[in-house]
């Protein structure tokens, strides 16, 4: 027992000189440690959305709910709407951050997806969509337009652009209105030249037209003078113009050159034509030449389409014959005189026949 | 016998430790001296997992600890590292990233400490152009500390 108080006494007596030696090495301490890094980068990440009522985000075509795709690919984004208040997009967020400007037709494209997205839609007031009007206009002495609900239609559709209808969709009011106007004080002699050259010996000029469609918007109004494609006009001949065994036509001046549209219907009192373009009409007509009897072939009209006005060679001779008159012609042109010839004749044979018969 | 021995042993351990003085008459001074080793903690972050997409990761501290220093002297932490997480089973990948000051974002490449409690708190940098370019998969690197006590 007293060996190991004795050895113990000891060796607290040694501990006391360690501190001595322990600052002597510590004079010059140097130690390292590590310490390590790490980073997970995810295979996958999600699209997710939120969307108003009626409102569907699409990824390449398929619907997105909560789709994984796969990191650093390449998806385009569309939005589609079936909102019934017909609200437009407002603006489209993705993770926060506003990309309404980066929408292009095809759609938001995302050429590498590198986090998971996070869609916001908004939408903005409704719309109440506009309206689209048509109006007729029919100036003094002119002829009355008679427009079935389908020419109107067509009239509409001839005139109007795609930014039109998605102006009146997205509330604006446009008028469409086609005029007709009697403008035979005010054409030029240059525009009855080129007239009188088209239908020379065949028509006779009626009455001097100015049709027009003029399209107001909120903005403007443009006179509409060259249309997608032909509409179909009927105009109601005026009633001093009318007469038996008549027939109409029109030649529309345009761009200075004269074109002659023949009547599309059967109906003496109308004249319907074809055009795309909208200047100056001349409502021209024709009086077919009443044949004697014997003759059971009708008169006819050819109708020639942007006829130069030198018709020198003679090639129609028709066209240089007498100009037909404002009336009908409707007296009988048998030789009577003959006539009368002979039967004075026979009557004078007859008398010396029986003369000679009592003799 | 035995007992005689260990008491004598007992009297020249003791000899060893205490100093006995003769006292004379006249008086004698005596100098006494103690030496207090330097002492210190240095503590270095632990290692860390950045979370995916973070730009800037708390790394922890640097920091001295219960330090008793010599006047004269300091510790000194220097950082080694590349810079560069190296993806585990495609050694051609890589992220680069950087260890900065949280106090002033200033690199931080090494920090000399005195006083108990002076630090550097660290953060780990990934740049968003940099995340947004690596390919899938899980990514390390290892940083060196290296604690020098120095000359000022």
């Amino acid at each position: 027992m007293k060996k190991i108080v004795c050895f113990l006494l000891s060796l607290c007596m040694l501990s006391f000189s360690l501190p001595v030696v322990y600052a002597e090495e510590q004079s010059a301490y140097s130690y390292d440690d590590a310490t390590k890094i790490t980073v997970t980068v995810p295979e996958y990440h999600t699209v997710t959305g939120e969307m108003p009522d009626g409102v569907v985000l699409y990824m390449d075509g398929n619907a997105v709910d909560d789709t994984k795709v796969e990191r650093l690919s390449s998806h385009t984004f569309t939005i589609g709407s079936t909102d019934e208040n017909n609200r437009k997009i407002d603006k489209v967020y993705v993770n926060g951050e506003d990309v309404t400007d980066e929408i292009t037709g095809e759609g938001y494209t995302v050429p590498s997806v590198y986090e998971d997205l996070f869609f916001t839609v908004t939408l903005g007031d409704e719309i109440i969509p506009g309206n689209l009007e048509f109006n007729s206009e029919i100036g003094e002495n002119a002829p009355t337009l008679d427009l079935t609900p389908e020419d109107i239609q067509a009239i509409e559709d001839a005139v109007l652009t795609d930014e039109d209808r998605e102006s009146v969709k997205n509330g604006s009011q446009i008028n469409i209105t086609l005029s007709v106007t009697d403008v035979g004080d005010s054409i030029t002699d240059e525009e009855k030249s080129l007239v009188d050259a088209l239908i020379s010996g065949e028509f006779t000029p009626g009455e001097y037209l100015d049709i027009e469609i003029l399209k107001t918007t909120e903005n403007e109004e443009t006179y509409v003078t060259q249309l997608s494609k032909e509409i179909k006009l009927t105009l109601t001949i005026p009633e001093y113009l009318r007469a038996e065994n008549r027939t109409f036509a029109m030649v529309r001046l345009h761009d200075g050159e004269a074109t002659l549209l023949e009547d599309l219907d059967d109906s003496p009192d109308t004249i319907t034509f074809l055009s795309d373009k909208f200047s100056v009409y001349v409502l021209v007509y024709a009086d077919a030449a009443v044949v004697p009897e014997q003759d059971s072939s009708e008169p006819s009209v050819d109708f020639v389409s942007d006829v130069s006005t030198d018709d020198s060679d003679g090639a129609n001779p028709d066209r240089n014959s007498d100009k037909p008159t404002d009336t009908a012609k409707t007296g009988d042109t048998a030789p009577v005189a003959l006539l009368v010839l002979y039967l004075t004749v026979s009557v004078i044979a007859l008398c010396l026949f029986r003369k000679k018969k009592e003799n | 016998m035995k007992k005689a021995a260990a008491a004598i042993l007992a009297s020249i351990i003791t000899s060893l430790a205490v100093t006995s003085v003769s006292v004379n008459a006249e008086d004698r001074s005596t100098l006494i001296t103690t030496t207090i080793s330097p002492a210190f903690t240095v503590t270095i972050p632990l290692s860390v997992k950045v979370p995916f997409n973070s730009l800037s990761t708390d790394f922890g501290s640097v920091s001295l600890d219960a330090a008793r220093l010599e006047s004269d002297k300091c510790v000194v932490v220097t950082l080694e590292t590349d810079n560069t997480l190296d993806n585990k089973s495609n050694p051609d990948e890589a992220i680069p990233y950087s260890i900065h000051n949280k106090s002033d974002d200033s690199v931080f490449v090494s920090g000399t400490y005195v006083f108990t409690g002076d630090k550097s708190d660290l953060s780990i940098n990934i740049k968003q152009d940099d995340w947004n370019s690596a390919n899938a998969g899980d990514y390390e690197d290892t940083v060196t500390f290296h604690i020098q006590y120095t000359e000022k």
